[in-house]
């Protein structure tokens, strides 16, 4: 009878035990891949492009509630947990890795610090400046950029001005991105993969005023910088 | 019945059609013109170390300053600045025509960041530029250098610590007589 008693706890143990480990695998094993798929694409990006600078990609399942840059300071860069819930393709990925590489590259600039100092300073000339350096970087290393533009469509909320803030109006960035592709890389919208993204045509309904301002520009042909909303 | 099953699948072909929204500025500006789609430098080796420097210049002034504007993506001329060798042999002649684009230009801001002009995509008759290794920019004259510690300075005295973001930084000149230096990794693919 004891032995039967002892047996049955065994038993139980091991399995509590087993499914215990069981499960902290699962997490483990979900957290490495998605680690291992940022740095597949981030590695992708930094040799398509010739990057011989060092930056590391490090993935957190916290939410990013510090608004640190590491990227700048340790060359480290971060996705967190509400960046990824975002990107549904390799193309978004790609797009939020590129931006982030673009800022650790200028971290590199002016002896580090100072390039790190002026991303600091003017941190909306630099989000503008990255936007279109992810660009290139997703197409030299074969994705389509307008990813970035779905990305940052859906993720980066519109807010009512830019004026005292860190970053620029939504619509002001997806704008000149628009602007750069369409000079730039033109193909891409010639042969767009992503017309029938539902994302995408709401870029397209939402944008509708700065494409008529961009229309003018190229009506006209002035070089000017046109002033988006 | 064949009536039926005719108008419905002529109002699925409407739908399909007028699904997804078009793009008037494509449709004006680009639809027909068959561009080419840009090359993607996927395939690649860098096992090999050896590089030949190529220093360059470019063939007239680029400055910010300038009335007319550069804009992103222009083609900007440039030449060989001295003869090039690799193992004893002439490898590049001085004068070579060289182009490359202007990648970005950034304009300065508060706080003295100055005017930077990105060069990039450099082009070298006979050689790939899947090989060559650059990275060019030139600035203006960057006062981050002294402001920022002023700003902090003045941070006893609000709110005189904004009057910094007043000042801004320098344009940038690339000039006839500045070396661009590309590296040219012959064994790289």
């Amino acid at each position: 009878m004891l032995i039967k008693k002892y047996l049955v706890f065994v038993l139980f143990f091991i399995l509590t035990v087993t499914s215990c480990f069981g499960y902290d695998n699962e997490a483990i094993v979900s957290e490495m891949d998605i680690q291992s798929y940022i740095d597949n694409i981030g590695f992708e990006l930094l040799n398509s492009n010739k990057i011989n600078k060092r930056i590391v990609f490090t993935y957190s399942k916290k939410d990013k509630l510090y608004k640190g840059r590491p990227e700048i300071t340790k060359r480290n860069i971060v996705i967190y947990g509400d960046q990824i819930q975002y990107t549904e393709s390799e193309d978004e990925m790609a797009a939020l890795l590129a931006m982030k590489i673009s800022d650790a590259l200028k971290s590199y600039e002016d002896s580090g610090f100072m390039g790190a100092i002026e991303v600091k300073l003017a941190p909306k000339k630099y989000e503008k400046f990255s936007d279109k350096r992810a660009v290139d970087y997703m197409v030299n290393a074969g994705y389509n950029p307008l990813g970035l533009i779905t990305l940052v469509q859906k993720s980066c909320p519109q807010k009512r001005n830019d004026w005292f803030s860190a970053h620029n109006l939504t619509s002001k960035r997806l704008a000149e991105v628009y602007e750069y592709i369409f000079v730039k890389y033109p193909y891409f919208l010639e042969n767009n993969d992503y017309i029938d993204n539902p994302y995408y045509q709401n870029f397209l309904l939402s944008s509708l005023e700065n494409r008529k301002i961009l229309e003018r520009k190229l009506k006209y042909k002035t070089v000017y910088k046109v002033k988006y909303e | 019945m064949n009536k039926f099953l005719v108008t419905i699948v002529a109002l699925m072909l409407i739908c399909l059609n007028v699904r997804a929204e078009s793009d008037f500025l494509v449709e004006e500006f680009i639809a027909g013109k068959n561009y080419s789609k840009p090359d993607a430098h996927i395939d690649y080796d860098y096992t090999s170390t050896e590089y030949i420097p190529i220093k360059l210049k470019v063939c007239n002034d680029i400055s910010t300053r300038d009335k007319r504007k550069y804009l992103f993506g222009e083609e900007v001329n440039l030449q060989v600045k001295s003869n090039v060798f690799y193992k004893n042999k002439l490898f590049l002649k001085k004068g070579t025509p060289v182009t490359a684009r202007i990648e970005q230009i950034v304009e300065s801001g508060m706080n003295g960041i100055p005017y930077y002009i990105y060069l990039s995509d450099f082009k070298i008759d006979g050689l790939e530029e899947s090989k060559i290794l650059s990275d060019y920019y030139k600035s203006g004259i960057n006062l981050v250098y002294w402001i920022y510690p002023f700003k902090w300075a003045l941070t006893f005295l609000p709110p005189s610590g904004i009057l910094t973001n007043l000042i801004k930084g320098g344009h940038a000149k690339i000039s006839t007589a500045d070396v661009i230096t590309v590296y040219y990794f012959p064994e790289w693919k």
